[in-house]
């Protein structure tokens, strides 16, 4: 029998960036979320500092991301600001994560 | 339509170099150096346009380069305010709106002053003018009109109320004509840094960049990038890329990686390359190398990047909907002035 997947509040998701969202503010930075579908796919907006950062990327995929797709129900997170190619993500992706797309993970666009 | 997609051609100009309108030696040279620059893209790229380096262009001729000779749907016709060489610019106002009216569905006027050749006070009168008479949806502007004569765009006296009647009029963006310096002026007068300020005092009022800021490209993409009412407009990246492919590449995929695909406009400077089918296909059919991508980061450039491009993004910079399909533009906030401007 396959159980229904109760979508994430904000609340939900906002708690489980705390950890991330205090060290992302210690750099004059702020993440919000914009929404989330029916799908899981949850998307985030990146404020103050981070925006135009250069390492805006970084902190999605290495921060961001995991943080909110270890909460059941989210399937993806997507950060429309975050524009690096596939490569780039998958790099960061085995770098901090431990794993890899292989260069075949989605970009930040939705 | 190109395939199916809107295009929007942000800057097309009527020059006027005619000899009677230029007013000394460096006008003349600025000529002689245009007249040599289009030799040079010539060489890797389409023709170009000498018929335009002697008088404004003809109406018909400009509508059929336009939108018979290719899938351009509309085009903004700006007035180039660089009066220290030609005696009423170098695409005078009136010049720039006469071609606009010969097709006024497709053609959108952008008028432009400048507050040291016209002082404070004239230049916002002739604002006004412009956008009630004349029926300017944008305001261009060129910084520097001689090797000594020169002002910021940070200035609190000179630039700020011009920025503060444009918002009063109605108008959402404002351009700036950024670093190729038409002439011998000190290309650092055209540098992009004294838009910072300017955008940060007015986050109402979107700030068009031209060519990228050649040469400060990496110093443009990096401030469009953190000030969101920045919009990178960019012709002469055209008609460089068949010169230096790999370079404008480059410059692409930066602009694309920090600033994303919602702030880039195409933009032809036509008439002086009139052969745009070629810069249209040319977008069309542009892809990121996946060397680039990999080593560089840059992103793919998918379709939507070039729908976006291609005028979505100017048409959203200007407050401006497009519906290419029954050809009409319509202000999302319609005012009399703009009723008027886009009337058919």
């Amino acid at each position: 029998m396959i159980k229904p997947v109760q979508l994430p509040t904000d609340a939900v998701l906002m708690e489980a960036l705390g950890p991330a969202r205090a060290r992302i503010r210690g750099h004059g930075g702020e993440i919000s979320i914009v929404g989330v579908s029916e799908a899981g796919v949850v998307g985030v907006q990146l404020q103050g500092a981070c925006f135009g950062c250069p390492a805006a990327a970084f902190t999605f995929v290495g921060v961001v991301k995991p943080a909110l797709q270890a909460i059941p129900g989210v399937t993806h997170v997507e950060c429309g600001q975050v524009n690096a190619s596939r490569f780039v993500v998958a790099r960061i992706e085995a770098l901090l994560c431990g794993s890899s797309s292989g260069g075949s993970a989605t970009q930040g666009d939705p | 339509m190109n395939n199916g997609v809107a295009v929007f051609d942000a800057v097309v100009h009527a020059h006027d170099f005619r000899d009677q309108m230029l007013l000394n030696d460096e006008a003349r040279f600025m000529r002689s150096e245009t007249r040599n620059f289009l030799q040079l893209t010539q060489v890797k790229g389409p023709p170009a346009g000498f018929e335009a380096l002697n008088g404004p262009p003809d109406h018909a001729w400009a509508n059929r380069v336009l939108f018979e000779e290719s899938a351009t749907d509309f085009a903004m016709v700006q007035t180039v305010p660089l009066f220290g060489l030609f005696k009423d610019g170098m695409t005078p106002a009136s010049c720039a709106y006469d071609l606009s009216q010969s097709n006024p569905r497709r053609l959108l006027f952008c008028g432009g002053v400048d507050p040291l050749h016209q002082g404070v006070s004239g230049a916002l009168e002739e604002m006004e003018r412009q956008v009630k008479e004349w029926g300017a949806v944008s305001i261009k502007f060129y910084q520097a009109q001689t090797p000594k004569s020169a002002w910021r765009a940070d200035d609190e006296k000179i630039a700020y109320p011009l920025f503060e009647k444009a918002s009063a009029l109605g108008v959402k963006m404002v351009q700036f004509h950024k670093g190729l310096p038409l002439g011998r002026q000190r290309v650092e007068d055209l540098r992009p840094n004294d838009l910072q300020a300017a955008a940060y005092d007015f986050p109402n009022l979107n700030f068009g960049i031209h060519h990228l800021g050649d040469p400060y490209f990496d110093e443009t993409i990096n401030i469009a990038s953190r000030f969101p009412n920045m919009y990178l407009i960019l012709p002469i990246w055209f008609q460089r890329y068949f010169i230096q492919p790999m370079e404008m590449l480059h410059v692409l995929g930066k602009a694309l990686l920090w600033v994303g695909e919602n702030r880039l406009c195409y933009g032809t400077d036509a008439f002086l390359w009139p052969n745009l089918q070629t810069y249209i296909d040319l977008w069309a059919g542009l892809e990121m190398p996946e060397l680039l991508q990999e080593q560089y980061g840059y992103p793919a450039i998918s379709a939507e990047t070039k729908r976006k491009v291609f005028g979505a993004n100017f048409a959203d910079g200007l407050g401006i909907e497009m519906d290419a399909e029954a050809g009409v533009l319509r202000r999302r906030e319609t005012t009399q002035r703009l009723s008027r401007a886009l009337a058919t």
